[in-house]
């Protein structure tokens, strides 16, 4: 009876032992095909690596002409990427940067203009696109780069373009063959074939039925000899963007976060001897100004340090120093270089056909023309980030506030102390000048250490440093004779003094202090051609040798709606080509191209 | 035998489906890192006085809103209304910091009595002894087209009262909490209102007669703040519609 029951209890045991199994295999199957589902969906709505489009508007440029693009950022983790930065440089073949740029992105995309210097040489360029976050991955994909070519507007040889031309890509006049029928691709429709000079354009952009979500597109409209076939692209897809240190230039660690609204300053703090990080050393930023401004960060693990640049730093030189008082050993600080993209990719080759030589040589007539009419065809557009007024102050008000030019002209700073500045107390030791300042609560006492000392906002690390200032030099002392705080700094009152002669150019910055270039963020620009329907007498008399009849970024085509747009032809005859470049919300790329000609 | 690791396939699985969402997660977003620095006197008030010169005397926790548009999370604040300061707890050095007025827009408290969140903002209003204009903090009691603020100040009573110190006895002023109520227009301006209906019904005179209306349908005799607070409310219906 007992071996019925164990074999019964057995066979119970092994079922309740299967069917556990099956269902733990049921849980994980159901839960594996629910994640690879939703994975599946939530890819085809919003990529999850992050993706930036860059279009421009031609790709033959003459040195001195802007270049007007638009970029796209599509996936990541964020969906709205309003007030997200990015970064955008051109390089020329020998991988040396031009030009740096910051954008911030208003919904998802920038659309701008870049000028071309006058000084730029023959050749293929590149414009690299990235974001902070990019970095991380330490490559660039193809898809975040532009090939471009520019002209020197004074290189009439012109030994740069290829000696023998191979085949035409379009032939004379073959506009017919050039509408594309691609999958998702708009429909571009002009209301004519041919146009006169001057004559308005009327174009339609349609969906396509493939279309089933938003498309972001720009569309332009350029002479066809504007538009190069690129026959070989020698470098690998992906290419490095080692961030480097500005100094060393050795590959550094640090996280590579998203940067929203304003720029991020990285950096670290080695010990001068051991080249070890730092931990807890303070760096300070700040930037000469007539109100003390001050901020600063404390290095982390392994010294880095990140420092918010806040509206009110952007476009001023940058001074970063260190806070001595908490420092024990010798200290050197480094700043990262987001631009430093060590890219070391192969310029794009370009074939040109036996018109572009002519097409060439009368473009870098039409640019010294447009530069002798002075004409630009820019408009500055509303950027959507709302700058705040107000500085990062140390104070907002000082206890004590003199203007030297309202007394008796004195001769050095420790006479006008001594004279007019009562919290204040210098001393002369062994030829030395030492500070302290009175405390204001107690009126009777003085602080133990020196106070904090600025000239135009710049920290003064030796108060000797402006002893030689006098009346006419000073604009306004400010005196805060407070034990202050901020944040975890304290001061034993601060000595404020701001120069009517830019005086903190003459001071001797210490080692450690390091002055940066100002960052600044690109405006967003449109390109806003001449309107021949307005009677303008002055219009009229201004030669029309665009080459680029029409640039419009930032058109939403949602697959039911028509988007019409429209523009004038210029004075110049010849092909021109409408090229439609685009990107899905769920980051498909879209090109379509048509054209017509002016006669 | 194999039917027992069969168990681990389903675990090793959980374990990579574990990873792949973990993977997966966003990167931490180090914007959050950028915390202002508040700014201030290291000063710590002596008491003088009988009575709490804060209103609400522990510290609580908070946050400052800079007039450079940053808030600095997560300080222990404690507002004094007798000095109408705000002053911040180090939490390295456990000093008082009296904030920089100027450079603070508002704060907000958590109340741990009442369990919530108490806001204060920078206003503008005349001074009742001098009439000069005078910036204060006063809690936000109603945000509309017409805001009610509250100005939690407190004043010496004129009472003095007898405490130990040291083994003396020693005579102290007593200080208590006193308010004053203003209402905010969408221009900035303030005027200030008396916790009676009298006064309440002037602020609308052409519509007094409506408004008295609504308060009486309401019950409402403007006897304490919340009754201040719907009389506010109901206010903005009527001043909305004019």
């Amino acid at each position: 009876m007992d071996i019925l029951v164990n074999t019964r209890k057995s066979k119970a045991s092994k079922l309740a032992h299967a069917l556990h199994t099956a269902f733990l295999w049921l849980l994980v199957a159901g839960s594996a095909i629910a994640g690879s589902a939703d994975m599946q969906k939530k890819a085809a709505a919003w990529p999850e690596e992050e993706v930036l489009y860059l279009h421009s508007d031609r790709d033959l440029y003459i040195a001195g002409e802007h270049l007007y693009f638009q970029a796209y950022h599509i996936g990541g983790i964020a969906k709205q990427t309003t007030g997200r930065l990015i970064y955008l440089v051109l390089q020329n073949q020998h991988n040396q940067l031009i030009k740096k740029l910051i954008l911030r992105l208003n919904n998802n995309s920038f659309h701008g203009r870049i000028y071309l210097p006058d000084t730029l040489s023959t050749g293929s360029y590149q414009l690299v696109t990235y974001t902070n976050q990019m970095r991380r991955h330490d490559r660039v994909h193809q898809k975040h780069r532009k090939d471009i070519f520019i002209v020197n507007r004074f290189d009439e040889k012109l030994e740069s373009l290829p000696p023998e031309p191979p085949d035409s890509l379009f032939g004379p006049y073959p506009h017919r063959q050039l509408h594309t029928e691609k999958w998702g691709s708009p429909t571009l429709k002009t209301d004519k074939d041919s146009y006169s000079r001057r004559e308005k354009v009327t174009l339609k952009i349609s969906p396509s039925p493939d279309q089933d979500s938003l498309l972001q597109l720009s569309v332009t409209v350029a002479h066809h000899l504007s538009f190069l076939e690129q026959v070989e692209h020698p470098q690998p897809k992906t290419s490095p963007l080692r961030l480097t240190e500005t100094d060393n230039r050795q590959p550094i660690q640090t996280d590579f976060f998203h940067e929203n609204e304003n720029p991020i300053l990285e950096g670290r703090v080695i010990d001068l001897n051991s080249e070890a990080g730092l931990e807890n050393v303070r760096v300070i930023l700040s930037t000469p100004d007539s109100l003390l401004n001050f901020n600063y960060a404390e290095t982390g693990p392994g010294g880095n340090f990140r420092l918010s640049i806040h509206d009110f730093y952007l476009d001023k030189p940058l001074y970063l120093s260190l806070d001595t008082s908490a420092l024990e050993a010798a200290a050197r600080l480094l700043v990262f270089d987001k631009f430093d993209i060590r890219s070391n990719t192969q310029a794009a080759s370009f074939r040109f056909m036996p018109s572009h030589k002519a097409f060439i040589q009368a473009s870098q007539d039409y640019v010294r023309i447009a530069k002798a009419f002075e004409v630009d065809y820019t408009q500055q557009t509303v950027d959507a980030h709302k700058p705040i007024g107000h500085r990062p102050l140390l104070f907002s008000t000082p206890k004590h506030s003199v203007k030297p030019a309202l007394f008796m002209p004195l001769n050095d700073f420790a006479e006008i102390s001594r004279e007019l500045l009562s919290p204040l107390r210098l001393r002369r030791q062994a030829n030395r000048l030492q500070a302290r300042m009175q405390i204001e609560r107690t009126a009777y006492q003085f602080f133990d250490g020196p106070p904090a000392v600025f000239l135009d906002a710049i920290p003064v690390a030796d108060i000797n440093d402006i002893a030689h200032l006098a009346s006419d030099d000073i604009e306004r002392i400010e005196i805060q004779n407070f034990h202050w705080a901020y944040g975890k700094i304290r001061f034993d009152g601060i000595l404020a003094v701001f120069s009517t002669t830019e005086a903190y150019r003459q001071l001797k910055l210490p080692d450690h202090t390091k002055l940066l270039d100002a960052y600044s963020l690109l405006r967003p620009a449109a390109y806003q051609p001449p309107d021949y329907s307005l009677s303008n007498d002055q219009l009229n008399r201004i030669p029309d040798l665009r080459q680029l009849l029409h640039w419009q970024a930032n058109i939403q085509l949602t697959d039911t709606e028509t988007v019409s747009t429209s523009f004038y032809t210029g004075d110049l005859k010849g092909l021109y080509l409408i090229k439609a470049e685009g990107v899905t919300i769920d980051g498909k790329r879209v090109t379509a191209v048509s054209s017509f000609i002016v006669e | 035998m194999k039917i027992q690791n069969i168990h681990f396939v389903p675990l090793i699985c959980l374990l990579f489906l574990a990873t792949e969402a973990r993977l997966q997660q966003p990167i931490p977003n180090h914007q959050q890192d950028f915390q202002p620095h508040l700014s201030g006197e290291v000063y710590s008030p002596a008491v003088i006085f009988s009575g709490s010169p804060h209103y609400i005397n522990a510290w609580s926790i908070g946050q400052v809103i800079l007039k450079t548009g940053k808030a600095a999370d997560s300080c222990m604040l404690r507002y004094n209304g007798y000095l109408d300061e705000l002053f911040w707890l180090s939490p390295e050095s456990y000093e008082q910091v009296m904030l920089d007025k100027g450079l603070i827009d508002g704060f907000r408290l958590f109340d741990a009595a009442g369990k919530q969140w108490i806001a204060f903002e920078q206003i503008e209003i005349s001074d009742p002894l001098t009439g000069a204009r005078k910036t204060v903090f006063a809690q936000l009691l109603l945000q509309d087209h017409l805001s009610l603020y509250a100005y939690r100040y407190v004043r010496e009573t004129g009472a003095t009262a007898s405490v130990m110190q040291g083994g003396q006895l020693i005579q102290r002023r007593v200080i208590g909490p006193e308010y004053q109520f203003f209402l905010l227009d969408e221009n900035g301006e303030s005027q200030r209102i008396q916790m009676n209906r009298r006064n309440f019904l002037q602020l609308l005179p052409e519509k007094r007669q409506e408004l008295r209306r609504e308060l009486r349908r309401n019950r409402n005799r403007i006897r304490n703040e919340q009754q201040l607070v719907s009389a506010v409310k109901l206010l903005n219906v009527l001043y909305k519609n004019e």
